[in-house]
């Protein structure tokens, strides 16, 4: 892949970070119902800005991300900082690359959120199975499996609805 | 569904005696005794020092949720044999060595959690350019928590709409200029009082981990 030499758009990669954060600390304020549940609001920004960041952008945010969350929630030296980390990149990489591989018409966002979805849920196993729990922890994934499809119907549905009708991010993308 | 519990900051009473930085390796010193702790009395006692240091700080503490980890923990951990059996539950022996060794690791990650809560401050400052960037984000960040009651869940999207414009204007003619205020916060220095804490807190946790092995 050529190396992009377009300049990294600092203040829309902040104000993004900003908004992953903003909705991390809203899910962080509603009561989960099943304890570890996330919903997974945060990565909307990644999802939606997609469309216009460069892959080092991209990057940057997801940085921005893990360890702003890290920062504002005061976990980030702890396990939940690593699985945070391990399944925003996995999770990133596969919407990434299915974003930019496949043609815009043959899936949807709410496909690649799902994608996005199931490959964070598959290291969050991984890493619960190799660190937290010990390998029989491995029978829970497919209850994981099923929480991880809906939430990340939800979330692609949300992030197609926001990319379809904001006019904010209409004029957004007419600048990029 | 659930009501959302209003936006409530509690009072942290260790950022006026220890500077954030100080707090950090305060913290990761605290997490590496607690990691290289032998027995599980050791890591246990490790645990409610990192409980206490977090509630201190201000930090919201969900005791069912640790409660939750540490009982899921050991189960999973007895589902691997181990050691003297204690009871029998049909084909599935209850042992001791995987009941003490889960409850070790279960009061490790809690604990991790703890000292995590306790030593972060969203006033540690990060160096280079990364710093920059962070300060800008957490400035916007903290624009939006100021902003969210603009949101009527009613009409989520039409006042989300309103909102991104307001602090990051698109519209043709808007101000172009995107930077947020960044706001310095001097932090003042490490109090006798803080140093007394870390103190006592360091030390009977490093021997905590040294002797109990």
């Amino acid at each position: 892949m050529p190396r992009s030499t377009k300049p990294v758009r600092t203040d829309l990669v902040a104000f993004f970070g900003a908004l992953s954060l903003f909705f991390a600390t809203l899910e962080y304020l509603f009561p989960k119902p099943i304890p570890f549940f996330r919903l997974g609001l945060s990565n909307l920004p990644l999802l939606v800005s997609l469309g216009f960041f460069s892959f080092r952008e991209q990057l940057l945010l997801l940085l921005l991300k893990v360890v702003g969350t890290g920062i504002v929630n005061g976990t980030l030296a702890s396990h939940v900082f690593l699985f945070s980390t391990g399944a925003t990149l996995a999770s990133f990489l596969v919407m990434y690359g299915l974003y930019r591989v496949l043609p815009t018409r043959a899936v949807s966002l709410t496909g690649i959120s799902l994608a996005g979805a199931l490959a964070s849920n598959a290291v969050q196993i991984l890493l619960a199975m190799t660190i937290v729990y010990g390998p029989a922890s491995g029978v829970v994934a497919p209850w994981y499996f099923g929480l991880g499809t809906f939430t990340g119907l939800a979330m692609g549905w949300g992030a197609e609805t926001f990319q379809n009708h904001s006019k904010w991010y209409g004029r957004l993308r007419g600048q990029g | 569904m659930a009501k959302a519990k209003p936006y409530k900051k509690r009072a942290d009473r260790l950022s006026s005696r220890v500077h954030p930085t100080v707090r950090f390796f305060w913290g990761l010193g605290l997490l590496a005794c607690l990691v290289f702790a032998g027995g599980w009395e050791a890591r246990g006692i490790l645990m409610f020092l990192g409980m206490a240091l977090a509630l201190a700080s201000g930090k919201r503490v969900s005791l069912p949720y640790f409660a939750f980890l540490i009982f899921t923990v050991v189960l999973f951990n007895l589902l691997l044999p181990e050691g003297k059996v204690w009871v029998q539950l049909g084909p599935w022996p209850v042992t001791e060595g995987a009941f003490f060794l889960g409850l070790g690791k279960g009061c490790t990650f809690a604990g991790l959690v703890f000292f995590s809560l306790a030593s972060i401050s969203r006033d540690l400052h990060l160096p280079g350019k990364f710093g920059a960037l962070w300060a800008k984000t957490f400035s916007w960040y903290e624009q939006l928590m100021d902003e969210r009651r603009v949101l009527k869940p009613r009409a989520l999207l039409m006042s989300i709409d309103r909102l991104l414009e307001r602090l990051y204007p698109t519209r043709p003619g808007a101000i172009s200029s995107h930077e947020p205020e960044v706001h310095q916060h001097r932090k003042a220095a490490t109090r006798v009082s803080g140093w007394v804490l870390v103190t006592l807190t360091l030390v009977p946790a490093l021997v905590l981990s040294v002797v109990w092995r």
